[in-house]
This record gives structure tokens, C-alpha cells and sequence, in this order.
């Protein structure tokens, strides 16, 4: 009886496994990406609230394990976004329009992407991954599109060298129900990589505007 | 020439009453204990350090996290990464005391690629991870606490310790005329630090490190 358990323990990991390496590994080239694009645009207009916890692991050659942060992220249309870690300890990015705000334990300070190049290209990234507009912009990106039964893969080259050395690759998992973003991967050179999974999603519900305010 | 010596002569003497003030100032003693080689911190190959660090210089604020990878032979990776997770900086360092060129550059976000900001971070990170590997010269006691003085250069060094711990609680870092670097090591007793500051006085240019389980 025992063995019989055990065997049953070892097939349900078995499967578990199996069935995530075929989600990531059976993507194919999008036949209608073009109908991706215009799904995606329609749920970017319809969507005016996003509610979500989310998982990041950080991935450094130098680590065995991740470093993993969590928290709850927020957006809100138009062009305002919470990120909210809690863990391993509490940090807040809020975007709103053209500012930023950036608050710790020690210290918030608030900053205008306007006059910040490195913030905008920043928040125009952010943004344009939730809105689907990132998808659009041929001139600064090389990019390809898969899917499988359960998703929709975008992968972002950055053709700009700066940017290039910075992330050499995007990868964003849209949910093929709801097309909301289920997993976002960020590539670096000697692929050390992010990767953040959006858990909990509830869309279009109340989100107070305070949660946007900079205090 | 003969001013060129008077001035070296002058600025010799300087050097020896300033550290004869350090040493009065601190009511310190000479000391014979048996020779010991002083260690970073951050030195089993089998583990990796993780700090929240927060930087301040001059008005501006920096925060993110700090790994520590040593690699063995006296080489530790340090990266700093932003809570985002993108990366900021990645170096090897070297045992400044050691070697002349001490540090590489794997990246560094294009915005503080600049010689001296680089040289100025690997300075301080290699304060924290170097594995002196040079014996004292020498040391000092007075009522609450021992030290372990070297020299590099015009710098000096002070490891100190509480009376009877085995591992320092403060580094200081002397130039001919001043201290011109502290740095403090909070929750010793475990196997690495839970917090350490370090202090440039003369620059607004400080370090805070909290310990991440």
C-alpha cells in the first residue's frame, strides 16, 4: 500500500512537471498575430482596472536559489500603476502619468520621467507591456509571436545597443482567456533574468485613486 | 630639491603626530598577542551574502540589494541589483591590499560608467570584503576594546574589537591626517553581520546594509 502511495506521489510530480515543460515548451509561431494585436488593443481599451499579486524571482549565475519578492501590483487607466513589494521587505513604485514615486523604509522621493530619461524609457516600458502598445513598437524592438493552447508568447529583441546591454530579451505570457499578462520574463546578458508571475488577477473592479496619490 | 625634502620631512612628521593623536585620542597602548591573519566577513565559497542597501551621496538616494559571491582566491562578486530587479552594477573584486588592479567590470548601467564613480564603489564594497591576508603590524588595547592595526600605503587600517570577541565590530580607515572612513558591523555574534554602516566624513557619502534571510 505504501509503495502503491508512493508510486502515486511520484506520477502526480511526474505529470505536474510534464504538463508545465509542455506549456512553456509546445509554443508555435502565432498563425494570426495581427488578430492577437487587435484583441489585445480592444482589451487594453476595455480594461480600466487591474488588481494583482505578483511573484518575482531573480535569477543570478552567482545563486543557487532565486531571490523572490512578492507584493500587489495595481493599474489603473490612464497611465497609473502601484507596484507594491512586501516581501523580503516593503518598497512602493507608483506611476502616475509622467511622475514617479519611489518610497522605502529610509525614504521617498519623487521623480518626473519627463526630465529622467532613464525613468521614462522606464515607465514607457511598464506601461506599454500592460497596454499591449509595447507590441507595436517595431522601430526599437524585433519582435516575435508563438502561442499554445494556453497562451500567448511575445518576445521583445531590443535593437538599440544601450537598451540591448541593459535586457538582450523581453518575454511576455498573455493569458489566452482574458489576455491579461500572466508572466513577465526580462533577459540579460550571461542570462541572468527576472521573471514575474501575476497571480489573483481581478480586473475592472473599484481601485481607489488614492492608491495612486504620493504619500 | 632641498624644499622638496623639507616638505617630505614636514609632511612625515605630520603623519606620525597624527597617528600618535589617534592613539591618545582613543587612549591606546601597545600590545604583543599572538599574530592572526583578519578576515572579511563574506569568505565560505559555498555561500552568498544578500543585503537591502541603501546609498546616500550628496542629495541623491540609491537603494536596492547587494550580493556578495565570494570566488575563491581572495575574488568576491558583488552585484547590486534594484528591487525591480535590474541590475545596476556587477564586479569582481580583489583583495585591494593585495593586488594593484583589483577589480573587473562584468556591467555597469550605462548612466555611472565612469572611472571614478567605479573605482569609488569597488573602494568602498572592497573595504567590506577584504580577506587581509596580511598580518598585523601592530596592537593596540585600551579599557573596552582591542586593535589590529596594518598599513597600505598612506592608509591605515584599525580592525577593532570588544575585549574578549573574536570578531571585529569596526574598521577604521586613517589617511596621513585623518579618519577618513568608519565603518560599523552590527550583530556579530552570528555567522555575518545582520547590519553594517559605512561612513565617509569628509564627503556626504554613506552605506547602509541590512542582512535579507
Amino acid at each position: 500500500m505504501t509503495i502503491n502511495f508512493k508510486k502515486l506521489i511520484y506520477l502526480v510530480i511526474f505529470l505536474h512537471f510534464s504538463s508545465f515543460c509542455i506549456s512553456q515548451n509546445d509554443l508555435k509561431t502565432m498563425s494570426e498575430p495581427d488578430l492577437f494585436k487587435s484583441k489585445l488593443k480592444e482589451f487594453s481599451a476595455t480594461t480600466k482596472s487591474i488588481e494583482s499579486t505578483f511573484i518575482q524571482n531573480k535569477n543570478l549565475s552567482i545563486l543557487a536559489k532565486p531571490l523572490i519578492s512578492k507584493g500587489v501590483f495595481y493599474y489603473k487607466k490612464d497611465k497609473k500603476v502601484r507596484w507594491e513589494y512586501t516581501e523580503p521587505f516593503k518598497y512602493l513604485i507608483i506611476i502616475n502619468d509622467t511622475k514617479i514615486f519611489i518610497k522605502d523604509k529610509s525614504n521617498s522621493k519623487q521623480y518626473d520621467t519627463q526630465s529622467n530619461k532613464m525613468f521614462q524609457e522606464l515607465n514607457n516600458f511598464l506601461i506599454g507591456c500592460i497596454t499591449g502598445e509595447l507590441l507595436n513598437n517595431n522601430k526599437d524592438f524585433s519582435i516575435s509571436f508563438k502561442e499554445n493552447s494556453k497562451l500567448y508568447n511575445v518576445e521583445l529583441v531590443p535593437k538599440n545597443i544601450k537598451m540591448s546591454k541593459m535586457l538582450t530579451k523581453i518575454v511576455i505570457n498573455f493569458n489566452k482567456n482574458d489576455l491579461s499578462v500572466d508572466e513577465l520574463k526580462m533577459y540579460e546578458q550571461n542570462n541572468d533574468n527576472t521573471v514575474i508571475n501575476f497571480y489573483n488577477k481581478k480586473l475592472n473592479t473599484t481601485v481607489a485613486d488614492e492608491k495612486f496619490n504620493f504619500n | 630639491m632641498r624644499n622638496l625634502i623639507l616638505i617630505s620631512i614636514f609632511l612625515f612628521s605630520l603623519y606620525g603626530c597624527s597617528l600618535l593623536l589617534f592613539e591618545k585620542n582613543n587612549n591606546l597602548h601597545k600590545i604583543s598577542i599572538p599574530n592572526k591573519h583578519i578576515d572579511t566577513y563574506f569568505n565560505n565559497i559555498d555561500s552568498s551574502y544578500i543585503y537591502k542597501t541603501e546609498i546616500n551621496f550628496f542629495k541623491k538616494y540609491y537603494s536596492g540589494i547587494s550580493v556578495f559571491k565570494p570566488l575563491g582566491d581572495s575574488c568576491t562578486q558583488v552585484v547590486f541589483l534594484t528591487e525591480l530587479g535590474i541590475k545596476i552594477f556587477d564586479f569582481e573584486i580583489k583583495n585591494p591590499l593585495k593586488f594593484k588592479k583589483f577589480y573587473k567590470v562584468n556591467y555597469i548601467i550605462d548612466p555611472l560608467n565612469k572611472k571614478f564613480i567605479i573605482k569609488k564603489i569597488c573602494n568602498d564594497y572592497g573595504y567590506l570584503i577584504q580577506n587581509a591576508g596580511v598580518k598585523y603590524l601592530t596592537a593596540f588595547t585600551n579599557d573596552s576594546n582591542t586593535f589590529l592595526q596594518f598599513n597600505q600605503k598612506l592608509k591605515k587600517y584599525y580592525y577593532i574589537f570588544f575585549q574578549n570577541e573574536k570578531n571585529y565590530n569596526s574598521i577604521k580607515v586613517n589617511s596621513a591626517f585623518k579618519t577618513k572612513i568608519d565603518i560599523s558591523f552590527y550583530g556579530i555574534n552570528k555567522i555575518v553581520p545582520d547590519s553594517i554602516f559605512l561612513n565617509h566624513n569628509g564627503i556626504k557619502l554613506t552605506y547602509k546594509f541590512l542582512k535579507i534571510n
